[in-house]
């Protein structure tokens, strides 16, 4: 970790400058003192924009079932107690092979959305601060959200783990393209992360001078020795540009160049093992999504059991699922996802709209099973039984966390946010299990108020320390309702 | 000594803290300050004062460098290689700090294109032998014109040792693959880093961009392209460093077909046809098959071409803003000409200039792109429209919608009430009216428009009478209630506002940063520039002319 070391040693002396270093030390270097770590190896977030069906409202309550709105919530359990988890939402239907695997957790605010965001959220703060839990820059004027000032948790990870595992320090992101309202991934303050949508290009960033059966290509592994020479050339003509840089300007390239030095990394290439399969490689396309978000899991699989990275982001844009089994069942203004979720709003028994519900019901939960189909091809394959860790599948030392900017789309909150967890990390997390944090649940399964104590910051503290780190805080923790790590979810 | 922190824009400005868009009710106020600038200016907070004024020194806002655009890149890399046909997909991100995937997709372009190089050093006449003499000329032809200036001597060490380095390892050809690609993954080739240098003409912390600086800032935004030969000449012998020589070879840049290219991608930026947030661009959005069955790919592509070609025409045939919103000039085909319902070409193929009937067009936002793109997939939308108006228009931070918002698209009314009536009826309420106010008095009046631009005085589905009376609001001096598009186009025309919004927009397009305080004694003056010579592309002349452009801001960079 060298090579941050200079800017980072400047960035103290900035002060808090937007142009920040891809880790913030000051909030997650401290040690955690009372209790241990975990031994998880790897985490994958799956990220679906524009949230779910959910009954939570934008404010502090559920939504009721005799509403304008449809109250209805087809993510959390059927079960009135928390624990061992009984059962699943029917958009979790499909991840029913993986039950005992599974975890959800209601209750979990991103207070960092909330607190800086405006109506209780917004899309521009929620997708700023989901991954992050941490501070936002906003136009002073009108509190516009501009960017995150903090990284995103899935990069924490990957830098941290590849230093003690080694591998790539960045993720391995693919998205699923299409509209959303800006990305929720980010390498530092102010650096935005976009995943790649073709699978082709994937392949070969990472697959390239391999063949599928394990063979070394010689065609590739030159052209693989000659792009490392370039790499080397730019990395070392930085001196000759430096001298004429503006501190400002230094980090700006020097951001690039850290980047450039992962891919140098990712060219240092993969050795085929038993447990390192190469895929076919994939055609060059980014649509259609089913197609895409198939060939992309299979991309992330290979790279994780190959060890190339431990790090992985697939994400899922807010677009509507032509593919799946009943099609489009109702008209959605613009063709976008997030209109379908608007919907929402007039399909209640009060609405409106009220006798579009059962058509606007069915697409709807169509297009999440789709996206809840792609997770549970993740676990299938982490699970599989032919790539076993010691006594343990790759699922068991993982983490593949499923969220999204909002719970239910059209309420654009950031209260109760999605989480829903799949693996133990060496054994540190519960697995088969529910967890819900409101307060008012738990006194009274029926109640439709809501109070919570924790937070998205204590959620990727729970996962950092469960990844092996001892942090004891995450982000912005002055957005917190409480310190620590999430302990009804640990072992 | 007077602090100008005072300038503090107006709350509806897009811009918060940063250049004003002059909203109408700060308009006098900041043009006030702007005639009084005699002061001093500060720099953002945590910067050096800089001791500047209007007429004593340049100055000039904070900036960074800044990489090329994807389609800067792709510009100059099908100029380096002498092919126009060079595609690659390259990172779309424009945040200050490149993504990782963006970084990735310039390497994989550099490493793509590294076989031309090759082919380059072969047309080298010290390359009939392949030595290190060959391949000392092609680092200074080829890296000298992808860094567009002369190589400094540490690059020359830096390319050479490189070339040696790869020597050990490949062939030569290999080798100069690897020295093409090396070129252009570097900082030098994909980062516009201008050092400046001091100047008697600037303020304090103020810097003159050099010849070479000021020729790639030039040619990077008139043409997004890199400078060419007589460009490079100009930076050699001082011309660059003057107003008039900039002048003149701006003058003849904008007769390029580059320039062209230039104005037809801003223009398409500007309206947004190409899609953002919550709207779908021109080849995308959808139209209701049973009711516009005409629409097709063919059609959009032809909304598309006229959309262009009026805006090309009105920049180089001196045309103005007023002409920008009221011409009724109109490149057609076939399927136009029967859209517009005029006599011209009878086929899609045939291409024609006619003019368009004044009482129901009137410049650029009564064309079919700017109508198609903004209306729903039944009907047309006064809400996308209005809003478009304020946002692009009128620079006007228009607020996003509430939570929750009822946004389902606007049926077709089997009646008896009009899209007018069932939007008025949507958004009547308290809540809604805080910003509908202005949304729909502005996009009412584009009521005669139906979902694909066609002229209609009664509507299809409801049988009844348009009304499309509105009124302009935001305008700075053109405020008042229009009868149509017609009269609001007239109005924008005139509007002090919109004329300050497009001086922003491209002001901001040109430098790749949105103006702030320290851009306002530029701004001022391509506005009083603007305002003696009306044609737009004095507008663009004013740009390249100003401090702003020529000057450059180190500020809290140091």
């Amino acid at each position: 970790m060298k090579k941050h070391s200079s800017r980072r040693a400047f960035l103290k002396g900035m002060g808090g400058a937007i142009l920040a270093l891809p880790l913030l030390e000051y909030t997650h270097g401290r040690s955690w003192a009372a209790g241990g770590v975990g031994a998880g190896r790897r985490f994958v977030s799956v990220f679906s924009h524009g949230g779910t069906i959910y009954n939570m409202s934008n404010g502090n309550s559920y939504l009721g079932s005799n509403e304008s709105s449809s109250g209805a919530d087809w993510w959390s359990p059927p079960q009135s107690t928390a624990g061992v988890l009984t059962g699943l939402g029917a958009i979790h239907e499909p991840l029913a092979p993986h039950m005992a695997k599974l975890s959800v957790v209601r209750g979990i605010d991103n207070k960092c959305g909330l607190d800086q965001g405006t109506y209780g959220g917004g899309h521009g703060h929620c997708n700023n601060s989901i991954l992050t839990a941490g501070k936002i820059s906003s136009d002073p004027d009108t509190s516009d959200p501009i960017t995150s000032l903090a990284p995103s948790i899935d990069f924490v990870l990957a830098q941290r783990l590849a230093a003690r595992l080694g591998g790539l320090a960045s993720p391995l992101h693919l998205m699923i393209d299409g509209h959303n309202y800006g990305t929720p991934y980010f390498a530092g303050s102010a650096q935005p992360q976009s995943g790649e949508s073709d699978p082709q290009a994937a392949f070969d960033s990472i697959f390239a001078g391999v063949n599928s059966d394990g063979t070394p290509n010689p065609a590739a592994l030159k052209a693989r020795a000659m792009r490392k020479s370039v790499l080397d050339g730019v990395i070392g003509g930085y001196p000759s540009i430096k001298s004429r840089l503006g501190a400002k300007d230094k980090q700006i390239v020097e951001a690039h160049l850290d980047h450039i030095r992962s891919i140098e990394t990712a060219l240092a290439g993969i050795e085929p093992t038993a447990q390192c399969l190469v895929p076919d490689r994939p055609p060059g396309t980014s649509s259609p999504g089913d197609v895409v978000g198939n060939l992309h899991v299979e991309i992330i699989l290979a790279a994780l059991r190959c060890g190339v990275v431990n790090v992985a982001n697939l994400e899922i844009a807010d677009i509507l699922a032509p593919w799946a089994p009943s099609g489009l069942q109702v008209e959605s203004a613009f063709d976008i996802g997030h209109s379908l979720h608007h919907m929402a709003r007039t399909v209640g028994p009060t609405g409106v709209d009220a006798a579009l519900f059962d058509a606007w019901a069915l697409e709807m939960k169509e297009n999440r099973q789709w996206r809840i189909g792609l997770m549970k091809q993740l676990l299938d394959g982490l699970d599989d039984a032919n790539f076993i860790e010691g006594d343990k599948t790759m699922l068991d030392n993982s983490i593949v966390y499923y969220t999204s900017e909002f719970s239910r789309g059209e309420q654009h909150g950031a209260r109760d946010s999605l989480v829903l967890y799949a693996g133990s990390a060496g054994g540190y997390l519960k697995q088969g299990h529910y967890v819900n944090y409101n307060t008012a649940w738990q006194a009274d399964p029926n109640t439709l108020n809501y109070s919570t104590d924790a937070a998205t910051n204590n959620l990727y503290i729970t996962f950092m320390n469960a990844l092996g780190e001892s942090d004891t805080e995450y982000g912005a923790m002055e957005h917190t309702y409480r310190a620590g790590p999430l302990a009804e979810l640990i072992v | 000594m007077v602090v100008m922190t005072s300038w503090k824009l107006a709350p509806e400005s897009r811009y918060g803290t940063t250049l004003t868009l002059l909203a109408s009710s700060s308009l006098s106020v900041m043009l006030a300050l702007v005639l009084a600038c005699n002061g001093s200016v500060q720099a953002p907070s945590g910067g050096p004062d800089i001791v500047a004024s209007c007429d004593q020194g340049a100055v000039t806002g904070e900036s960074r460098i800044r990489r090329l655009t994807p389609a800067q890149y792709l510009n100059t890399v099908r100029e380096l290689f002498a092919d126009d046909s060079i595609n690659l997909p390259l990172g779309e991100d424009k945040s200050e700090i490149i993504s990782a995937l963006a970084a990735r997709k310039f390497d994989d372009a550099s490493n793509a294109l590294a076989t031309r190089g090759v082919t380059l050093m072969e047309t080298l006449p010290a390359c009939a032998t392949k030595n290190q003499a060959c391949a000392d000329d092609f680092i200074e032809s080829f890296a000298s014109r992808a860094f567009r200036r002369p190589l400094l001597d540490e690059e020359r060490v830096w390319l050479r040792d490189r070339f040696l380095q790869a020597q050990t390892e490949f062939s030569f050809d290999e080798s100069i693959q690897i020295l093409t690609a090396t070129v252009l993954g570097s900082p030098e080739f994909l980062y516009l880093a201008p050092v400046g240098e001091a100047s008697d003409q600037a303020a304090s912390g103020v810097l003159q961009l050099t010849g070479y600086e000021m020729a790639e800032r030039m040619s990077y935004f008139l043409w997004d392209s890199l400078p060419d030969e007589a460009l490079l000449v100009a930076a050699s012998d001082g011309s660059l460093l003057s107003s008039q020589g900039v002048l003149e070879h701006a003058e003849r840049m904008l007769q390029s077909p580059k320039a062209e290219a230039m104005v037809r991608d801003f223009g398409e930026e500007w309206l947004q046809i190409n899609g953002g947030l919550v709207h779908r661009g021109l080849d995308e959005v959808s139209k209701d098959a049973l009711l516009y069955p005409e629409m097709s790919s063919a059609l959009r592509l032809a909304m598309r071409t006229e959309y262009d070609a009026f805006i090309n025409k009105i920049f180089f045939e001196g045309g103005s803003i007023d002409d920008l919103f009221n011409s009724t000039s109109a490149y057609v085909n076939g399927s136009l000409a029967e859209l517009y319902g005029v006599v011209g070409p009878t086929t899609d193929d045939d291409w024609q200039w006619v003019e368009l009937n004044s009482d129901e067009r009137a410049g650029i936002l009564t064309r079919a792109a700017f109508l198609t793109v903004f209306s729903n997939a039944k009907v047309q939308s006064p809400v996308y429209r209005g809003v478009q108006v304020l946002r692009q228009v009128l620079c006007y931070n228009q607020p996003p919608p509430p939570p929750n918002v009822d946004d389902r698209p606007i049926e077709p009314s089997d009646g008896p009430q009009t899209v007018r009536e069932l939007v008025e009826i949507r958004t009547q309420g308290q809540e809604c009216q805080a910003c509908h106010q202005n949304i729909n008095n502005i996009g009412f009046a584009f009521e005669n428009y139906d979902a694909l631009g066609r002229f209609h005085t009664v509507e299809a589905d409801s049988g009844l009478p348009i009304d499309p009376s509105g009124e302009l609001v935001l305008s700075g001096n053109m405020d008042g209630p229009v009868a149509n598009a017609i009269e609001l186009s007239s109005a924008l025309g005139a509007s002090e506002q919109a004329s300050a919004c497009l001086t922003e927009l491209w002001f901001q397009h040109a430098l790749k940063r949105v103006p702030s305080d320290l851009d306002l004694c530029a701004m001022d003056a391509i506005r009083a520039q603007v305002q003696a010579q009306p044609e737009l592309k004095s507008l663009l002349l004013a740009i390249v002319a100003s401090d702003g452009f020529r000057f450059i801001n180190a500020g809290t960079n140091q």
